[in-house]
């Protein structure tokens, strides 16, 4: 009937099979072979897709989902679009083993343009590539546009194949959005997607209203409309990652956090999306759960784009910081596996000089947390002598800097915080995380302990029990003795409590608290702080004294 | 039922894997059997003994891609993902997907759908229930059926009413009389059939929601054929 007409569509493209099964890829190329198709390739991994592709542009790739151990069909049509060795005008169809799709991306980038399932039978095929390529043909200038980032002509094509009463109404208008947003305006795209709305609950245009939003800072809106998503599509990993994006501009970590887990939990081969919750794990100092996604963004990451060394650093430190203090043989799994990350930067990566002097210095903290002291301070040494200290990085200084507090050595680790914020003067981000570590150089556990009997000390203080927030604020200065806010929190109190009944005890114990933080740069965050309780104090020195 | 929730869940997961596991089997089952028939004379490859491993390979097939579906409904893990096809499209993937089954048995297949209909649904949900319908009405039917596609009002709301007609005998009175949603209730191992695609197919349909209104699916006897009478519709 219409095979003439899928004969002529073969005969000019280029096909690539990608499955893990021989018998697969030949069944299926002879299909193709019987519709007119002169040009297909068949790969059996990933790798060999990625590699392909690069040497040959294909119009057709059949890929199936599920490779076995490998990556899968989602992370390979993701790689193959960010190496852009996949064309917009190619199509990328996917091959799934279900009816229904385990995972649903939203974003038109990361789509397959149509999904076929297993069983493959011929006369099936055949007929759904012709729909399929029939398709290609008509919006090839579509995609031409988008492929040479012309997206104003794109668009107005777009447009234009609506005017005349196209068949892939939907498929433009959710390009056209798509690419609205890519050109900044949002307006427009959020036009679109309120247009389709008003008529129906569509996933595609519901998450785009809600990117839409997140792009024009209405976060709180943004993170309503993710969760209906959810609520109709559990599946829908991405709009679990916009919760969490909208949540996190909204301050509300912990819920940020726990919005990637569950994205993580439908889709772990995502890598990206791992690795961002690591790190979100790792502020909010829930490491045993950043670990778990550290360990996964590493299985399913090698090899591909996302392997770097930031990531194993990353890594390594979280395993090394949960190592130290635990002596159990816990503790010493977790060194190992420390380790493990630590030898795979020097080992892969070796051309990466500072990710190497990092790893080291890692290194030598993990060989603390096992009591080889001696080893640990050579190692410290051996680094010191290959860098420059006057020319450090802010993380090579902050990485040397932690590893030089576990060592005991805190008064070069001092010096050296102090010289770097004072080169970091003018950049915030760098400056925060020098006073964080200058204000807490002890281990993780410890401080975890400090922070929460600060926050009880500050409601003590607000709820007016005095007495009861000195005692907070000083078993939390025991662990943590140099944190600037802590001790200013403490001294603070001290001064009211002297007001209230003059003790000389209480004097003491701020100008202890004060002597305390007197090394910390001017740059510090609390610097003004300390200067105006500092005041106070001498104030009421100098009125006793007359 | 068992006394002890965890065990139950943890049978549904295995089972749920399983069924994965056979369907991958399955799958490369059909392949080899495709394979061995394209080497097969050609008089021999439209035998009755070639349809019969097709046809039974796809009912298996189906009744795999059920429970994994049922599962997944379960699991509340199952959603349409809605987005505008045409009629046309679906129902000529699912003659092509079973041609060469009615060719053998002598059994023709009618399509009546205007070719501008287009709706919002979940493709592949959708199809899973028309292919469904198809299977079980080749089984059935004498040498006629019917595919329909098109839009109705009911209450003054536009539904997309899909029907397969055939001409065989007719559901019998006991199906007839269940209502969709209580099928799991009331499987009769006797009768050879669980009627679990019809259990998917109404769970499918009513997961198909707009507004206040969700999909449903029907059962009857005679339609255009005189005999059993699908229909599935869809807001």
């Amino acid at each position: 009937m219409n095979e003439h007409q899928l004969r002529k569509l073969c005969q000019n493209s280029k096909f690539l099979i990608l499955d893990d099964f021989e018998n697969f890829r030949t069944s299926l190329r002879l299909m193709l072979k019987s519709f007119g198709a002169a040009f297909v390739d068949t790969v059996a991994n990933a790798e060999q897709a990625l590699n392909q592709a690069k040497y040959d542009s294909y119009d057709i790739i059949l890929c199936d989902f599920n490779l076995g151990a490998g990556k899968n069909g989602q992370q390979i049509l993701e790689e193959l679009r960010m190496k852009k060795r996949i064309k917009h005008t190619s199509l990328f169809v996917m091959v799934t083993a279900d009816t229904s799709k385990e995972t649903v991306l939203g974003t038109r980038e990361f789509q397959p343009d149509a999904y076929i399932a297993k069983p493959v039978t011929r006369n099936m095929l055949e007929e759904r590539l012709l729909q399929l390529m029939t398709q290609q043909a008509i919006l090839k200038p579509i995609n031409r546009e988008i492929d040479i980032d012309n997206y104003a002509k794109a668009i107005s094509l777009c447009k234009q194949e609506i005017e005349n009463g196209t068949r892939y109404r939907s498929w433009c208008l959710q390009t056209m959005a798509s690419l609205y947003r890519k050109l900044g305006d949002t307006s427009s795209a959020q036009g679109i997607y309120k247009e389709v709305l008003s008529q129906r609950h569509i996933d595609w245009a519901q998450l785009g209203l809600a990117h839409t939003l997140l792009d024009t800072t209405q976060y709180d809106q943004a993170k309503q409309v993710f969760s209906q998503v959810i609520e109709k599509s559990p599946m829908m990993v991405e709009a679990y990652e916009g919760v969490s994006d909208a949540c996190l501009h909204l301050g509300q970590r912990q819920e940020a956090q726990e919005a990637l887990q569950e994205a993580v939990t439908i889709s772990p081969r995502m890598v990206k999306r791992q690795s961002k919750l690591a790190s979100l794990c790792v502020e909010n100092n829930d490491l045993r759960s950043a670990s778990e996604a550290f360990r996964k963004a590493i299985t399913f990451g090698e090899n591909t784009v996302h392997e770097t060394p930031t990531l194993y650093l990353d890594f390594g430190r979280c395993l090394s910081d949960l190592s130290i203090g635990d002596t159990t043989n816990q503790g010493n799994t977790l060194a190992n596996e420390a380790n493990i990350q630590l030898e795979t930067i020097l080992d892969k990566f070796s051309y990466e000089e500072e990710a190497c002097h990092c790893a080291n210095l890692v290194k030598a903290r993990v060989l603390i947390g096992r009591d080889k002291h001696e080893q640990a301070q050579l190692l410290i040494d051996e680094v010191q002598s290959l860098i420059d200290v006057e020319d450090l990085s802010v993380d090579l200084g902050l990485e040397l800097s932690r590893s030089l507090y576990t060592a005991g050595r805190q008064d070069e680790a001092e010096n050296l915080l102090i010289k770097l914020s004072q080169k970091f003067e003018s950049a915030p981000q760098a400056l925060g995380k020098i006073e964080a570590l200058l204000d807490e150089p002890e281990p993780f556990e410890l401080r975890i302990k400090a922070k929460s009997l600060n926050k009880t000390g500050i409601q003590l203080f607000e709820s007016g029990q005095l007495q009861s927030a000195v005692e907070s604020f000083t078993s939390a200065l025991a662990l943590t003795p140099k944190h600037a806010a802590l001790n200013l929190n403490l001294a603070q109190v001290a001064l009211k409590l002297y007001k209230d009944e003059s003790s000389p005890n209480t004097l003491n114990l701020a100008q202890e608290c004060i002597e305390r933080i007197q090394h910390i740069p001017k740059q510090h965050k609390q610097f003004r702080r300390l200067q105006h309780i500092k005041k106070n104090v001498q104030n009421i020195l100098r009125e006793n004294q007359i | 039922m068992s006394k002890n929730p965890k065990a139950t869940a943890d049978f549904s997961l295995i089972l749920a894997s399983s069924v994965h596991d056979m369907k991958n089997s399955l799958g490369m089952l059909i392949h080899s059997v495709e394979t061995l028939c394209e080497q097969l004379p050609e008089d021999q490859q439209k035998g009755l003994g070639v349809s019969t491993i097709r046809y039974e390979a796809e009912r298996v097939n189906n009744d795999l891609i059920h429970l994994l579906g049922i599962y997944r409904i379960k699991e509340k893990k199952l959603a349409a993902h809605l987005d505008e096809f045409y009629l046309d499209d679906i129902c000529s993937e699912q003659r092509a997907q079973y041609q060469e089954i009615l060719a053998n048995k002598g059994i023709s297949l009618e399509i009546e759908c205007p070719n501008h209909l287009a709706w919002f649904f979940d493709r592949e949900l959708v199809s899973g229930i028309i292919n469904n319908a198809l299977n079980n009405a080749s089984r059935y039917t004498k040498a006629k059926i019917k595919i329909t596609a098109k839009s109705i009002t009911i209450d003054a709301d536009e539904y997309l009413e899909i029907s397969i007609n055939d001409d065989g005998q007719g559901y019998p009175k006991s199906i007839l009389e269940i209502e969709p949603d209580e099928v799991l209730n009331n499987i009769n191992f006797k009768s050879g059939s669980t009627s679990l695609g019809l259990y998917f197919a109404s769970q499918v349909a009513s997961l198909h929601q707009q507004g206040s209104k969700r999909g449903r699916i029907s059962l009857e006897n005679g339609g255009q054929l005189g005999g059993g009478l699908f229909r599935v519709f869809l807001p």
